[in-house]
């Protein structure tokens, strides 16, 4: 299952027409960058212990073959109507497994290694100031 | 960063309710273990840490509910957003803090039948975060 975190540019539902040409290309870039802190951040926190062992349940995984770390990519910006968005996601099978928890088929189960959420929280403050002085 | 009076605080909150308590059966509403087997229905909770922010306030709590069939999902889901998801801040369990619902979520699970879900909500203790020392 792949996991999707978006980055809106929010403030350009409220630009005339006519400003939205000139905000576009500051805007896809806002968002481009937005996305980008945020990748860095996930990637920072996958890397920040190897295994085995595995990390402590409630700390980001130990990286081991790297497919995690290398799975995570940024989403291409996009314009929709006047909403510019982009974000970052992983179709890696163990990036929902790992940050959520689960119970496999027979029953066993692995409790969260957060390192998205813990990564979105870390960056909310950043974008947040990034996009409002770019927009 | 009070996380282990924000988990007795949600705890409290969740025993507390009558209405929740018939749902599961009894106060099943237990600390996340991957040693302990699924209990259905019943509810965990997770503190989504991050080992590397120890010092901050919010903190962001991850509640995982399993329950019989959609409709013993939605009355456990219920109470747990109407109990845990407030606009303005409010006491929970004697601390004075702002509580939101951030996201949820669908898991699989290998009983049929069987709903997994869980739901984000942060929380920041108000008086920790503006209270001078």
């Amino acid at each position: 299952m792949a996991i999707r975190v978006e980055v809106y540019g929010d403030s350009l539902i409220d630009a005339a027409d006519e400003i939205l040409e000139e905000i576009e290309p500051r805007a896809r870039e806002a968002v481009r960058e937005a996305a980008d802190m945020l990748l860095d951040e996930v990637r920072r926190l996958l890397q920040l212990r190897s295994g085995p062992p595995a990390a402590p349940e409630g700390e980001p995984p130990a990286k081991r073959t790297g497919e995690l770390l290398r799975s995570w990519r940024r989403i291409p910006v996009s314009v929709k109507g006047r909403v510019v968005s982009s974000g970052i996601q992983s179709r890696h099978p163990g990036a929902n497994r790992l940050e959520f928890g689960a119970v496999d088929k027979r029953g066993r189960r692995t409790l969260p290694h957060p390192y998205l959420r813990p990564a979105m929280e870390r960056m909310e403050a950043p974008i947040t100031a990034l996009l409002e002085r770019a927009l | 960063m009070r996380w282990d009076a924000v988990e007795q605080a949600i705890v409290a909150a969740l025993s507390a309710d009558d209405e929740l308590l018939a749902v599961l059966g009894g106060a099943r509403i237990y600390p996340a273990s991957a040693a302990r087997k699924v209990e259905i229905p019943s509810i965990e909770y997770f503190m989504v840490a991050d080992i590397e922010r120890e010092s901050l306030e919010s903190v962001v709590i991850q509640i995982d509910y399993w329950a019989r069939g959609r409709a013993q999902a939605a009355q456990i889901e219920r109470r747990i957003r109407h109990l845990l998801h407030a606009d303005t801040r409010r006491t929970l369990g004697g601390i004075e803090m702002a509580t939101l619902y951030l996201d949820s979520r669908d898991h699989d699970h290998p009983e049929p039948g069987v709903v997994h879900r869980s739901l984000d909500f942060r929380f920041e203790p108000v008086r920790e975060r503006y209270t001078t020392s």
